[in-house]
């Protein structure tokens, strides 16, 4: 089975893993049409480089928990962790109650921010062979490698600490 | 080992579900009124049309059949004996059990009103329900529904999108989503309502409800002395827990079932999750009801743990988490919001994002900066996160969009 | 909590009111993320082999290119872009002041005595006054439209001659300005020149055109045209606009553009037009650097009509939200894409005079020589016709003018005022310097941005800094638009400036910081600079004199600083340009110009570090010259 592995320290921001992402999941995977289709807006990256309130880039990638809230949040059934050990939303039943995101507490699902009311998380490629953001990650930060999963199939290393006194 | 579960929506699934995965030969059987499984969550969608009630279904087709549960639907228990260990039917059915759980959530209670029982007036807590507004509103020139908590705002916003004229929502408040919003962010989506469509009566209640001389609804009289015709009236205005079956017997109870933090409520082998039943709420560290499907499948899943001899908790559980989306505009609301103690800050921060969205923070922490509820209007991408920080007591941290807070780090760490 | 934070609490805390629009405030925490590629320069465009991005696991481009031959054209395109921003301005100023030498423009000459001084300075001689300003443009304008090979001649004329030397010696004396920054985008394109030594000469090659022409020559034009800067006190912020007017914004970088219109203003037929639509008249409103080059030169032209500097760069688009704007007027740049849709909320009207700053939602008027005036009536009519619509009932214009700013900014510091107050010569200053009353001068200018703690808020800190430490403060540019907002140009500032500067601020009531107005104004403070270091007989690299760029911004303030270096003077920014994937450029900034230039870089986000290093450069200059400190 398929683990990735996000090392923090690596990201540069660049947000390759965001573009990919929105690639990914536009309607024939095509960088050009992504755009011409209004798609880099219309279509929300499943991933956000974000940063740490110390100023550090931090990728913020769903981690297909081993107990995912999402899923025991969702009313609809949209949303499941497959046998594969990745939460995937079906978004055609997905009705957009929001109720994973408001239960994910890394912020990895959200509401897709154009046309019909529904979730958007990562699905983990599900339908490709790689995965796009790993694929298109030109620092090496974050990396896909087969493995015995237990726990969580996404791997934070080198994950900055919380500031003292902050938690 | 006999398992029964009474009811059949998110806490007694979820339950089945658990129970399954620690006791793999132990019978499970399902009992409920209900013939089918349905969310709840989407009944007004079913009552305006947007869904069918197959598509409310929030379960595999082969659910029962994958975690072994002997589904008795359409069964509606009449009397528990506990001597015996019998769950009985109206119909005479019997079924015996080791462990029971109660899922039985509730109904609405319809408010005491001069007029209001008689033909036209509706809930909306079961598919039934929802089967027969649809079938009614269309030929409605009025609705008004008594209420605007979720439910009432959702089926309002619902029966506007499918382009009804003239819904009303009455509301005793000064604002809609008493319990999820504060006086700002409620008085803005009065207003959000108001402009899509909805005839808003917020602090006004209805005194009385007229009906012709066929009995057939005419009108509701408010508080305020208006008078608002009305030939629908959907009450959504309170709803009471289904405990009847085990108050008979003597558990204890207040406005719901109590239940410990396993689940147990106060008679041998019984235990009782979902809207039925009442705990304690960690982020107001009080004893009460929750009505959120978050907090009824967690209640199941801690039920069937401890129903199948493990071990699980609701320590940090809380049913006050809400998320409603209303005309493109999401809100989620984390925390006792509706009553902020006195020494808790509250921070506001708003600001119009590059999309021209108006956006929203509305966070209380105590005296050590530690965050205790929160309101997230519009962009409401984080809002998983400051729920996470209330149940994990965290420092409020910086609310830029992008910036990930201390908290998130321990949290995802 | 999360809005960005100005230095300037008045402006904070408006825009905390103002939550129905999005601002940079609000964009700047969404575009949090920056791409490392891009701030460290190594993201190569050229070819379609690329976007090539330089890693350890992959050292080079497709093409062989290094780190250091990327980020070297990535940055000489930069300030190519930048010094072609500048020279545009000199182009059209230059053009303007030969139009009216031919009688074609009808614009007045305000300071025929500049013009006298700036003929005289070129050894040029001429029977009249059309004459002399026809010739003076005339040889701007060659210079400018020279080849490569050929040196521009005013250069001499223009800077001391141990730089003109060290110039020559380096080989980057520059030739025709326009070639040269046509030449440096050849250059820069793909697989031309690799070699990162040979792009930072001509990175600096461009800093001298830049700062000579496109500061220093566009400001003494513009002083013949629109009159010289005379000390005075003036009104900035918000507070400056009075809705009883109409009131157009002005935005850009060219004053004499807006000659026809101040000349149409300040004519009681001009004031007439703001009256016919019920207002008391018509007057400009400051709102990027050509403003502050109208509050520059408020003593000799645009005196009432002028109210005043709002703000800078940043501040604009809270102004438009305080409803007293009725135009904007942009002839080049600074003004914010972000105004865009606030305009249309609020019903203003948007004009751009000149292509090069065509906003979408703005009508290009383009200004043409020899009809001043008709653009000008022109534009009149449409604020006027603009501030009767808004202010027609129903418009939902709603107008909410903040108290923001200060009454008492001195203002109209030049090389030229500066002399005339301190009794005709720098000579005191350095007395003063040599005395140790005041420890040093430095120059906080350049632009604002929102990086380094907030709007405003190195600049503002650094300059608290240095006033404690006795040094003065000399600011050209947005940079001046955020200290005056927060007082530091007023006479009160003495207050928290250290004892010695205080009592010199006393003797000849001044603010501790001289506001010398616009960027361009960086090439008169440099004139500044060149005078100390005449007058006390030192080459510039000696001179006690430190210049910052706290919060540089664009492409201009690349150029700006290549200047600086250029001229051997030591330049502190708080943010690294995106250089730092280049270890050969890095030390060549930072570590070895000072043996080719006498310039040097140096980097620091700290104030107080910031403060205390400078203090350091000023005293081992000063002791350096023999003067005890």
């Amino acid at each position: 089975m398929r683990k990735k592995t996000i090392d923090v320290a690596k990201c540069t921001g660049c947000k390759n893993c965001e573009l990919a992402c929105i690639v990914a999941h536009s309607s024939n995977e095509n960088l050009q049409q992504a755009y011409k289709d209004g798609g880099i807006a219309a279509i929300r990256p499943r991933c956000k480089v974000a940063q740490t309130d110390d100023g550090q880039n931090y990728p913020r990638h769903c981690k297909h928990c081993e107990d995912p809230q999402c899923v025991r949040a969702c009313m609809s059934g949209a949303l499941n962790k497959g046998e594969d050990g990745y939460v995937v939303c079906d978004t055609e039943t997905c009705v957009g109650c929001y109720m994973c995101v408001m239960s994910c507490a890394s912020g990895s699902a959200r509401p897709a921010t154009s046309g019909r009311r529904m979730a958007l998380k990562c699905d983990g490629c599900a339908s490709r062979s790689d995965m796009a953001c790993v694929e298109n990650c030109p620092t090496g930060c974050l990396s896909v490698a087969e493995a015995d999963l237990q726990g969580d199939c996404v791997e934070y290393v080198n994950q900055p600490q919380p500031r003292e006194g902050s938690v | 080992m006999k398992y029964v579960i009474i009811g059949n929506s998110a806490a007694g699934t979820a339950a089945a579900e658990t129970i399954r995965r620690q006791d793999p030969v132990g019978e499970i059987i399902m009992l409920s009124r209900d013939t089918s499984f349905y969310s709840r969550c989407q009944l007004h969608l079913v009552a305006s049309g947007q869904r069918s009630p197959q598509q409310a279904n929030f379960l595999p087709a082969d659910w029962a059949q994958r975690h072994g549960v002997e589904l008795q639907l359409g069964r509606t228990v009449s009397e528990i004996d506990m001597a015996r260990r019998l769950v009985i039917c109206d119909n005479g059915e019997q079924f015996g059990y080791n462990r029971l759980l109660l899922t039985t959530g509730s109904r609405s209670a319809l408010p005491p009103i001069p007029g209001m029982e008689g033909p036209g007036v509706y809930g909306l807590r079961h598919l039934g329900d929802a089967e027969q507004l649809l079938q009614a509103y269309r030929s409605k020139q009025h609705i008004v529904i008594i209420g605007a908590g979720l439910v009432g705002c959702e089926l309002a916003e619902a029966l506007v999108e499918v382009g009804h004229p003239s819904v009303s929502l009455v509301e005793m408040s000064p604002y809609p989503l008493p319990l999820q919003l504060e006086e700002v962010t409620g008085g803005r989506l009065g207003q959000l309502m108001q402009q899509h469509g909805i005839a808003m009566y917020c602090g006004d209640g209805v005194t009385q409800v007229e009906r012709n001389a066929d009995g057939t609804l005419a009108a509701v009289l408010l508080k305020s002395g208006k008078r608002l015709p009305a030939d629908l009236i959907v009450a959504a205005a309170g709803v009471r827990a289904n405990t009847e079956l085990l108050t008979r017997l003597g558990a204890e109870c207040n406005r719901g079932l109590v239940i410990d933090e396993r689940c147990r409520t106060s008679l041998p082998d019984i235990f009782a999750a979902g809207d039925v039943t009442e705990c304690r709420d960690m982020t107001l560290d009080r004893v009460m009801s929750s009505a959120i499907w978050p907090a009824a499948r967690k209640q199941g899943r801690v039920a069937g743990t401890n129903m199948a001899g493990g071990k699980a908790s609701l320590q940090e559980h809380t049913g006050l988490r809400a998320s409603v989306s209303l005309f493109g505009t999401s809100m989620v609301s984390v925390g006792a919001v509706f009553s902020p103690a006195p020494e808790w800050q509250k921070q506001v921060y708003d600001y119009t994002d590059s999309r021209g969205r108006l956006c929203s923070k509305v966070c209380y922490s105590d005296t050590a900066g530690i965050l205790k509820a929160a309101i997230l209007w519009g962009d409401i991408s984080q809002a998983g996160v400051y729920g996470e920080a209330v149940v994990k007591q965290c420092m409020l941290g910086d609310l830029a969009p992008s910036a990930v807070p201390d908290y998130l780090l321990q949290a995802v760490g | 909590m999360s809005r960005c934070k100005s230095a300037d609490t008045r402006l904070s805390n408006y825009l905390d009111t103002k939550t129905d629009i999005n601002t940079a405030f609000d964009r700047f925490a969404e575009q949090k993320v920056k791409c490392g590629f891009g701030k460290l320069g190594v993201c190569c465009r050229l070819c379609s082999n690329g976007p090539c991005r330089i890693t350890p696991d992959s050292p080079k481009g497709v093409c062989g290119a290094t780190a250091d031959s990327i980020v070297a054209r990535n940055f000489l395109r930069m300030v190519a872009a930048g010094s072609a921003c500048y020279l545009h301005v000199c182009e059209a100023t230059a053009k303007r002041l030969k139009s009216i030498g031919e009688g074609v423009s009808p614009l007045p000459l305000r300071s025929k005595q500049s013009l006298d001084e700036l003929a005289a300075k070129f050894g040029i001689e001429a029977a009249t006054t059309e004459e002399k300003a026809r010739l003076v443009a005339d040889k701007v304008l060659a210079d400018l439209y020279k080849p490569r090979d050929e040196k521009m001649e005013l250069v001499e004329f223009m800077a001391p001659k141990e730089r003109i030397d060290t110039w020559k010696k380096l080989g980057i004396l520059p030739g025709g300005a326009k070639s040269e920054v046509f030449d440096a985008l050849v250059k820069t394109s793909t697989n031309l020149n690799t070699d990162p030594v040979d792009q930072m000469l001509h990175v600096l090659n461009l800093g001298i055109s830049t700062g000579l022409y496109g500061l220093a020559m566009t400001n003494l034009m513009n002083d013949v045209i629109m009159g010289e800067p005379v000390i005075r006190t003036a009104s900035t912020g918000f507070s400056v606009a009075d809705p009883d007017y109409v009131n157009i914004a002005v935005s850009g970088h060219s004053h004499s553009v807006f000659g026809g219109l101040i000349a149409l203003l300040e004519s009681e037929a001009g004031q007439a037009i703001g009256r016919e639509v019920g207002a008391k008249g018509i007057k400009l409103v400051g709102m990027t650097c050509v403003g502050q080059d109208m509050q520059l030169r408020a003593g000799a032209s645009g005196t009432d009509i002028f109210c005043g500097q709002a703000g800078n760069n940043f501040t604009q688009e809270a102004l438009l939200s305080t409803g007293a704007i009725d135009m904007v007027i942009s002839e080049f740049n600074c003004t914010l894409s972000g105004i865009e849709p606030i305009a249309a909320k609020q019903n203003v009207k948007l004009i751009c005079l000149d292509d090069v700053a065509k906003q979408t939602t703005a009508e290009l008027l383009p200004d043409e020589l020899g009809k001043e005036m008709e653009l000008a009536r022109q534009l009149a009519n449409m604020a006027a016709q603009q501030h009767k619509q808004r202010r027609a009932i129903d418009t939902g214009v709603i107008l909410d003018i903040p108290q923001h700013g200060f009454g008492d900014v001195v203002t109209g510091v030049s090389e030229k005022s500066l002399v005339k107050l301190l009794g005709g010569s720098v000579q005191p200053l350095i007395d003063l310097i040599a005395s140790g009353q005041i420890k040093g001068v430095v120059g906080v200018l350049g632009c604002s941005n929102l990086a380094e703690g907030g709007h405003d808020v190195m600049t503002v800190n650094l300059t608290r800094e240095l006033i404690k430490r006795d040094i003065l403060v000399l600011s050209a540019g947005c940079t001046t638009g955020g200290l005056a907002n927060v007082g530091l140009c007023s006479p009160g500032a003495k207050d928290l400036a250290g004892p010695g500067l205080k009592a010199v601020c006393e003797a000849l009531g001044i603010p501790p910081v001289l506001n010398f107005g616009p960027c361009l104004s960086i090439g008169r403070i440099e004139m500044v600079a060149q005078a100390l270091a005449k007058t006390m007989n030192i080459s510039m690299p000696e001179l006690p004199v430190v210049i910052s760029a706290p919060q540089w911004l664009e492409e201009q303030a690349l150029a700006d600083g290549a200047f600086g270096l250029a001229m051997g003077l030591t330049l502190h920014l708080a943010q690294m340009p995106p250089v730092a994937g280049s270890p050969i450029i890095t030390k060549l900034l930072t570590e070895d110009l000072p043996a080719i230039t006498g310039g040097r870089l140096f980097i620091e986000s700290d104030p107080v570090k910031t403060a205390e290093q400078m203090a350091a450069i000023i005293a081992g200059k000063l002791q350096a010259l023999g003067v005890a400190v």
